[in-house]
């Protein structure tokens, strides 16, 4: 099934990380401006527009070669 | 086959990152290295820093002091990484051509605004972009995975599963 992960700026570098340890470095990212936690809804709201932006480019981005067959 | 793998890396994988954000940015070096089972020798004493009486070292087998300038006593800590190891490539779902018709799941890691950042975005994905049906769901709280039930519901109703990391 597909999948996104929506995450903010601070933790883009652990985002990167956790997806390659946890073998999904392909896994889209749907960054957000930091904090999200203790906005006020007009903060929440541009970070939800930018949540939404992000996934649509990712589905609009080129596909990826598929990858390779597990052993 | 494919659905399933995918839909059970993604919580494994939050998971591991709220894991990782509570010990590195919130707990420190220290806590971190106790996690990964740094051995705690019951021959070492915690060391303080010069001058400092609120700063103890948490991993008592892991500190040295180099004395070898005189007069400068400084404590050292081994600090490992929380990153942890690779793990295999596994499958991954092609992407959806568009979202128009789709069924959209978020689980929320209740975190404090994405509920609110799922309600707004949620609806700017059916108004704008045709998404037929947002579903929404919760974590018990973020220290958790999401449950089997909710993972089974997400599977089997949606093309596309949203979830969140940070806060």
């Amino acid at each position: 099934m597909p999948a996104a992960l929506v995450t903010t700026t601070a933790f883009r570098t652990l985002a990167d990380n956790e997806r390659q340890a946890k073998g999904v470095p392909d896994l889209p990212l749907l960054m957000i401006d930091h904090p999200l936690g203790g906005e006020k809804i007009e903060g929440v709201t541009a970070r939800a527009a930018q949540a939404a932006q992000a996934l649509v480019d990712a589905i609009a981005a080129p596909a990826r070669p598929a990858p390779p067959p597990r052993a | 086959m494919r659905s399933a793998c995918t839909a059970i890396s993604v919580p494994l994988l939050f998971q591991a990152v709220i894991r990782l954000e509570c010990l590195a940015a919130r707990c420190g070096p220290e806590v971190a290295a106790a996690w990964h089972g740094a051995p705690l020798l019951p021959e070492a004493r915690p060391k303080q820093y010069p001058g400092d009486h609120t700063r103890q070292a948490l991993v008592p087998g892991d500190v040295t002091t180099d004395e070898s300038d005189e007069g400068d006593t400084m404590a050292k800590i081994r600090v490992l990484s929380p990153a942890g190891e690779l793990r295999a490539r596994v499958l991954q779902a092609p992407p959806l051509p568009d979202l128009r018709g789709k069924t959209v799941g978020f689980i929320d890691n209740r975190k404090t605004n994405f509920d609110t950042l799922v309600d707004i975005m949620g609806k700017a994905l059916r108004e704008q972009y045709g998404v037929a049906q947002v579903i929404h769901r919760q974590k018990a709280h973020a220290a958790v995975g999401a449950t089997p039930e909710v993972l089974a519901e997400m599977a089997r109703t949606c093309d596309l599963v949203i979830t969140g990391s940070g806060d």
